[in-house]
């Protein structure tokens, strides 16, 4: 297992090399012993600046903070009080607080403000690693008894202060509870009124079928039944069975059609 | 000289497919039948790649078909398609053969009658695609239902016939109101006051190139010496530039956005879906999933935006709010309320994997809406490109569900459990398809739902922040689905011995699995085609907004001679 973090190591102290400032000038004599980091400026064509208000960040952007006078190629003039000006200038506009930048304008040097940093992380790194050397190599036992004496402290670490569980419980179990509850509104309601527009559009159907059926066809069957007791009799009548009768009624039907069609002349 | 019927032979191919069976084919046939077919559909998707000719730089409607058709009315039978139509139809060729493939041994029962009906709903979509008459249009769009609903009705799962009949009645009602606005539009082009002012630029700018203007203004003279009025989209489309914004406009917007949000399908009209593509057979599944909802939003791209643009991009009408908001408001619930109804499937223990995915659908198909509603060319751009790597990706989802379903007789979430140590090869697939649906990069999603979401945040952060949630709750129910599905132990002894993908059905994953992976990692030459079109458009719903790469015209429009 401690092969990968040996490698790691390796490359993380190559990494540091990589870039390394001024504050090492003297190991070879060049501004920048650690080579110039050119990808700093790699994403400058689509970072736009919203003061020059063009994309392209002006040559030399990224060390106009850290070096004034000596490097002469900053072309842009960025924004009033460059590198050493007040807090929060850049090319960029006013992007608020920069700790380089004041620990700079108060120490009034660049190497100076360089070696604080360097000094601080190293200090801070020196101070973890002693620290575990302390609690896990020269005296074992003190783990266990701090852990004892600060025991609140000690569970809520070990269980990583409950954030998963609070996470499950607030996020996952919500989004969940809220899966449920969509689906029951989309199944029950949405989708009720769905079925409740058929359950409606059937209902009128039946209905339609009522009116139609008993009134509407009633009427015709009422009417159809009237006029049939009305005419039937005389009908019935007519039947006599008795041909000469009907050769009468073709013959009058005959005179009367003659003279309609005479009397239709006339007119 | 082939451009002038190739659309017409793309069309109709699969309907003569579809009489050749039914005339010479017998029932038991069924190994002629299925082979015929899937042969057929191969035919029909070879002679569509030829569409992809459709030249990129000039963009506009292209490959014209214009014949006499109903004169009395002024309908003609014209077809045409732009850079957008082109790729749906390559989408939709492509998803018909690969459909009629996966139904060889899905289908035990009256195959006939099966790839029958499937090639006649090829046609029917096809045919919406390509028309660029509003009267041909609107026929396709219902002549699609019929097909489909016996498809789902016959050969269809449980509760077959409830799914069928809602689907059927259900996006017949959006179609009817969607009349009323077609009507209403007919009329409008009789209206010499109105359509007096199209300015000649507008209609140039939408036809796209010399030739299709030409048609139109052929097309237009033609209907004013038989007086009637004219179907012409694109004429239609110029018409919209000079409507009066008003009660009028928003309207005749809600009358084809009506039409069109029931297929999209959009909340509150979304219901349909989840019924008929889960009882829907798999090439059923495929089909609605990966073309039908896209005549919806294929119909909002072609119809809703150009024709009625100040409704498009109102944001005041109903005072507070206005019918953009409307949308938007609709589409980003529908991207929400589909994720987590999705997801109630694998909170259930034992969901409906093919719901999970219809539910899934929903969710898209709101980010498509809202790249379209975002009224900038990134927002259309994706959404377009959305509504293609949706139909690759939710058309192999159902396949994939169909694929297990085919050997476990069940969709049931809880049945299965570390398929991936008896399917490897199906598991990758599985893999490979939900990453692609919840949008990973290199696949083809991130690409179109990046650029929906930039199009949205430009139009409004607020609303590409919600969306961003769906996008999440889309990745939460997918992996949770995957790793319910394939991950841990086999618990189920019905899982220990289940085949894996066979070559056939390689054959038809691996073109999808492809597809997705070429869009994702060069999408390029897709973005190509839809860019001309969907500037055109953008340009339509907002005369005054910059796309980058174009001039902005500023000729004075002069008033169409009539």
């Amino acid at each position: 297992m401690w092969v990968p973090l040996a490698v790691l190591a390796v490359l993380a102290v190559i990494g540091g090399l990589v870039g390394i400032g001024p504050a090492f000038r003297g190991v070879t004599g060049s501004e920048h012993p650690g080579g110039r980091l050119h990808i700093v400026n790699w994403l400058n064509p689509i970072i736009w600046n919203p003061v020059t208000r063009e994309f392209n960040a002006p040559e030399g952007a990224h060390d106009a903070g850290h070096e004034a006078a000596p490097v002469a190629e900053t072309a842009a003039a960025p924004a009033e009080g460059a590198a050493h000006g007040e807090a929060g200038a850049s090319v960029y506009g006013d992007t608020g607080f920069n700790l380089a930048h004041s620990v700079e304008s108060s120490t009034h040097s660049e190497l100076g403000t360089e070696w604080i940093f360097i000094i601080i992380s190293l200090v801070v790194a020196a101070i973890g690693i002693l620290l575990g050397f302390l609690f896990y190599v020269w005296r074992p036992a003190l783990a266990g008894i701090w852990a004892q004496r600060l025991r609140p402290l000690y569970v809520a670490s070990y269980n990583k202060y409950w954030v998963d569980e609070f996470y499950g419980w607030a996020v996952t179990r919500r989004t969940m509870d809220a899966a449920r509850a969509v689906y029951a509104f989309d199944s029950k309601l949405v989708d009720g009124i769905v079925n409740g527009l058929a359950a409606l559009t059937r209902l009128f159907s039946r209905i339609t079928g009522g009116v139609d059926k008993y009134f509407v066809d009633g009427l015709v069957n009422t009417i159809a039944a009237f006029i049939a007791r009305l005419m039937s009799p005389l009908f019935r009548a007519a039947q006599t069975g008795f041909t000469q009768n009907y050769a009468l009624v073709m013959v009058l039907g005959l005179m009367v059609a003659v003279v309609l069609f005479f009397v239709r002349d006339i007119f | 000289m082939i451009n002038s019927y190739i659309l017409s032979f793309i069309t109709w191919l699969p309907a003569v497919g579809a009489i050749l069976i039914l005339a010479l084919m017998k029932k038991d046939q069924s190994s002629l039948i299925k082979r015929f077919a899937t042969a057929w559909f191969a035919l029909d998707f070879v002679l569509s790649l030829w569409l992809l000719k459709y030249n990129r730089g000039v963009g506009g409607m292209q490959f014209l078909e214009d014949h006499e058709w109903i004169p009395i009315i002024g309908a003609r039978y014209q077809m045409g398609v732009d850079g957008v139509a082109v790729l749906l139809i390559v989408l939709t060729t492509l998803l018909g053969a690969i459909a009629a493939l996966s139904s060889w041994e899905y289908i035990q029962k009256r195959e006939k009658e099966y790839y029958v009906l499937l090639l006649l709903l090829q046609t029917a979509v096809i045919g919406v695609f390509a028309s660029m008459d509003l009267f041909l249009f609107y026929l396709f769009f219902e002549v699609s239902l019929v097909p489909m609903y016996f498809l789902i009705g016959i050969w269809g799962g449980e509760n077959r016939l409830y799914a069928a009949i809602k689907f059927f009645l259900y996006t017949l009602v959006g179609s009817v109101v969607m009349l009323l606005g077609v009507l209403k539009m007919y009329f409008l082009t009789q209206d010499t006051a109105l359509t007096g002012q199209i300015a000649p630029a507008t209609l140039a700018a939408l036809a796209g190139n010399d030739q299709a203007a030409q048609l139109v203004s052929s097309t237009l003279q033609a209907a004013v010496s038989n007086g009637t009025g004219t179907f012409n989209i694109v004429y239609m489309q110029a018409m919209g530039s000079v409507l009066q914004p008003g009660t009028l406009q928003v309207l005749l917007f809600a009358a084809f956005a009506l039409g069109f949000a029931i297929k999209v399908p959009m909340f509150p009209f979304h219901t349909w879906l989840p019924d008929a593509h889960v009882e829907a057979p798999t090439a059923g599944s495929v089909i609605l999933a990966g073309i039908l909802l896209k005549l919806g939003t294929y119909g909002f791209y072609r119809f809703n935006l150009p024709m009625f643009p100040w409704a498009s991009r109102d944001q005041s009408y109903f005072g507070s709010f206005g019918v953009r908001s409307v949308i938007v408001f609709l589409a980003i619930v529908s991207i929400i309320y589909g994720a987590l109804a999705a997801m109630y499937f694998v909170v259930k223990r034992d969901g409906d994997v093919k719901k999970l995915v219809a539910y899934s659908s929903v969710s898209s198909m709101g980010m498509v809406m809202l790249g379209l509603f975002a009224l900038n060319p990134n927002g259309v751009n994706g959404g377009v490109l959305q509504m293609i790597n949706h139909g690759i990706y939710s058309g192999a989802l159902f396949l994939l569900v169909g694929i297990i379903y085919e050997r476990r007789h069940t969709r049931n979430v809880a049945e299965f459990g570390g398929l991936s140590h008896v399917m490897p090869g199906y598991a990758a697939i599985f893999l490979g398809m939900v990453m692609t649906a919840i949008g990973l990069p290199l696949l083809a999603v991130f690409i179109s739902e990046f650029l929906a979401l930039r199009g949205a945040f430009e139009a409004n952060p607020y609303w590409a922040a919600w969306a961003a949630l769906g996008i999440i709750l889309n990745a939460g129910y997918f992996l949770w689905l995957y790793q319910r599905m394939f991950f841990g132990t086999i618990d189920n002894p019905k899982n220990e011995r289940l085949p894996d993908l066979k070559v056939r059905e390689w054959a038809y994953m691996a073109p999808l699995m492809i597809l997705a992976l070429w869009i994702g990692v060069y999408p390029k030459p897709f973005l190509e085609y839809i860019q001309k079109p969907v500037n055109a458009v953008v340009k339509q719903v907002r005369p005054d907004y910059v796309i980058p790469g174009t001039t902005t015209a500023t000729a004075q429009p002069e008033h169409a001679e009539r």
